[in-house]
């Protein structure tokens, strides 16, 4: 081989060297954007994280639509979808926050910039654009492993004109689907609503005894497959009501109460009725914190104004039926191994008496172990947590918390429910088969303390919210729903004589399951038989005094006497 | 003698107007300076809603409904909303000249200080200032301080105190607010 021979070979395996390496180290080269908006922003997040768009089927088909049919003003849009990458490593390169602000220069202006380095870090950024008639939107969000970017371009005009009258091509899409921008507060109970849950009141908070002879029945007895002498108690000396009977006791719309007959009562009727009303009650002493040494005779249990008979008491240190209550709706999906940490410390720190039921709640109600002391089972339950997600029926997860509860014939019981409380009927249309107030009025009646520990991740998109409400609300859209939706925390753990407790973070939930645990074992456990029972549906006021100086005591607020 | 009392007519109505807009640019807060703490922060809010986008906010709210028709009214003439925040994983990541300079704009002759909460237990400091003209409000400014946050919060435009009452209800006021701009606000007992 001649020299020259070998140099050209040196050169040719050089050239080919290098022309494999050129499209990788393009590749790795950072992309700058150049003032393009919606196609920098996507090219930043193509070439830097090295991410792939998700294809959406039918893109092109809907944007040739939109273009045509120009829906609610709507003149044309661009949509990218980065689902499942690694947004945390990046070419070591200019910042998101840099790159959104050299993409959307000359006439857009930045309206939102949000950015948090917590949790892996998220951005949101939202920049608009006027001409002469219309206005153009640019939202570009950015997550752990997702990130959307979206361009439109709309006609303001058009738009609330559409919001007035839906119609596309002509066709009417039915009446003004104009927001009302009221104050987000739960819609009204419904007119065929009970105000509360008469059967859960009157079963489930009260005790009540009947002995009938097997021929005869009671005068307004409800209708019961049996004809031998029936003793029906919830009393805990006694055993509960199988399940499913008592599941359909607990059931409180009109179409599901029981059938009464009304038949004259006749003589050999024996008829021997008491009912037993269970108090959790929390006493504190002048600065406020906890007394625990208390005995019954420290108590002094009024009903409307009479001083009643403490028929059971049972200390704070009580075993304490629970059921822990996990929403894990879409905004906790990415804070389950913190959940499940927090939630595993919790069970560890409670007493080995305490019976606990795990149950997570979407739109439907899950419960993942009955009530068990086992707390190996109730830790392999809470892993579970994990593969479920999806909306958030706060209220009707609630409601069934309670009916529960309400099969248990122990007294001293609790639901500690983690959640940011909003309820899918307060931040959509979506309706929901008990409202809040059915709930709060159900609540309040009952033997059964509630611990909310709101739980809201997102808080930090409420900022966003000063303007737009974040989850619906704000300066330019009525009060935060996450507002409303603490609230109405707040309103049941004290119409329960319960606490409420926060955590935006994971790690603040263990600290706030601590207090809860703290909290749990504060409570006495008080039952009393009232002197007069008269059925009349009026609400009886309960009022616990205590004979320490100074001392208060919390519980909660009575019952309907049904 | 005419020429001179229309001169004078005319510098008064001149000074006047340039009262009136000083007013309006007053209630503007100077914020900028926070922007130089967003590198270190761990959450960083900035909104800038100027009037044009409000009155395209306006055009959504409908004037035949009661209240809706308010809103409207009062986002027609806002001149614009702006928002900054800051929020560190440790104290003391800003200083007080960054909190001075907000709070030096707001004690500016023209605004007036409605509500100031100060808690020594965990440093929240709040305060709510409001830029008066005759009666009517030309400016909000409210300053949220702790150990680790600084927020700033400004509307500017006049602000009709009667059109504020008749939003309450809405807009995250409470039904039973009690507007009372002599220097107060409370809730309805």
């Amino acid at each position: 081989m001649t020299q020259l021979q070998k140099m050209f070979r040196v050169m040719f395996v050089a050239a080919m060297m290098l022309a494999l390496l050129t499209p990788v180290a393009d590749a790795q080269t950072a992309f700058t954007p150049k003032g393009k908006g919606f196609n920098d922003v996507v090219k930043y997040i193509e070439k830097n994280y090295s991410a792939k768009k998700t294809k959406i089927p039918m893109l092109g088909l809907a944007k040739f639509a939109i273009w045509m049919v120009r829906p609610a003003g709507v003149k044309g849009f661009k949509l990218a979808v980065f689902e499942d990458q690694n947004f945390i490593k990046r070419a070591d390169t200019i910042s998101f926050s840099q790159a959104m602000r050299q993409s959307f220069k000359k006439d857009w202006s930045p309206l939102v910039q949000f950015s948090s380095k917590r949790d892996g870090a998220s951005h949101t950024f939202i920049y608009v654009k006027q001409t002469k008639k219309d206005v153009e939107f640019a939202v570009a969000t950015l997550g752990e492993s997702e990130a959307v970017v979206v361009q439109a371009k709309f006609n303001p005009d058009a738009a609330a004109k559409f919001l007035e009258n839906p119609k596309i091509m002509g066709i009417s899409l039915g009446n003004s689907i104009r927001g009302n921008n009221t104050i987000a507060t739960n819609r009204p109970p419904k007119p065929n609503a009970p105000a509360s849950t008469p059967a859960a009141a009157s079963d489930d908070s009260s005790k009540r005894v009947v002995i009938k002879d097997g021929n005869s029945d009671a005068d307004t007895a409800p209708v019961q497959p049996t004809s031998r002498a029936v003793l029906t108690t919830n009393d805990e000396n006694n055993p509960p009501l199988p399940a499913a009977e008592n599941a359909s006791a607990a059931k409180t719309t009109e179409a599901s109460k029981p059938v009464e007959v009304k038949t004259p009562p006749r003589e050999d009727t024996l008829r021997i009725e008491t009912r037993l009303v269970n108090l959790n009650v929390k006493a504190l002493d002048k600065s406020g914190k906890p007394i625990t040494n208390l005995k019954p005779e420290d108590f002094a249990v009024f009903e409307d104004g009479t001083k009643q008979e403490v028929a059971h008491f049972k200390p704070v240190n009580a075993p304490v039926n629970l059921i822990l209550l996990l929403d894990l709706s879409g905004s906790t999906q990415k804070k389950r191994k913190g959940m499940i940490e927090a939630a595993n410390r919790f069970i560890d720190s409670l007493p080995a008496g305490d019976k606990i039921s795990i149950v997570a709640f979407t739109r439907q109600y899950k419960p993942l172990t009955d009530f068990t002391a086992d707390k190996v089972a109730l830790k392999t339950a809470v892993k579970k947590i994990n593969k479920i997600g999806g909306g958030t029926a706060f209220y009707d997860s609630a409601w069934k918390a309670l009916d529960q509860l309400g099969q248990l014939s122990e007294a001293r019981k609790a639901i500690v429910v983690l959640t940011d409380g909003e309820d899918e009927s307060l931040i959509s249309d979506r309706e929901s088969a008990h409202n809040f107030d059915d709930l709060i009025g159900r609540a309040s009646e009952e033997d059964v303390t509630i611990y909310p520990i709101y739980f809201s991740p997102n808080s930090h998109l409420n900022k966003i919210g000063i303007l737009f409400g974040g989850s619906g609300g704000g300066l330019l859209g009525g009060e935060s729903k996450s507002k409303t939706a603490r609230k109405q925390l707040e309103q049941l753990a004290e119409l329960t004589g319960g606490e409420i407790f926060s955590a935006q973070r994971e790690e603040e939930l263990e600290t706030a399951y601590k207090l809860v645990a703290n909290e749990l074992h504060t409570l006495y456990s008080l039952a009393y038989s009232p002197d007069k029972l008269k059925h009349d549906g009026q609400f009886r006021k309960i009022n616990v005094k205590l004979t320490r100086d100074g001392a208060v005591a919390k519980t909660r607020r009575g019952y309907f006497d049904r | 003698m005419k020429s001179t009392l229309l001169k004078l007519a005319s510098l008064t109505l001149l000074a006047l107007l340039a009262t009136t807009t000083a007013f309006a640019q007053n209630a503007r807060l100077q914020i900028d300076h926070i922007d130089r703490l967003f590198p270190n922060a761990v959450e960083t809010i900035d909104v800038r809603v100027d009037g044009a986008l409000l009155q395209i906010a306006s055009k959504f709210l409908d004037k035949n409904r009661a209240n809706e028709a308010q809103v409207k009214d009062l986002l027609n003439v806002l001149k614009g909303v702006y928002v900054k925040g800051v929020e560190f994983d440790q104290a003391n990541q800003f200083t007080e000249q960054d909190v001075e300079a907000v709070r030096q704009q707001l004690n500016a002759p023209g605004w007036s200080k409605i509500v100031g909460v100060r808690s020594k237990r965990d440093g929240d400091n709040v305060e709510v200032s409001l830029m008066l003209n005759n009666g009517l409000i030309e400016g909000i400014g409210v300053l949220v301080t702790s150990p680790k946050q600084l927020m700033v919060v400004n509307v500017v435009g006049p602000i009709d105190p009667e059109k504020i009452t008749e939003l309450r209800g809405s807009f995250g006021i409470p039904k039973d607010f009690d507007f009372d701009f002599s220097g107060s606000s409370r809730r309805r007992n």
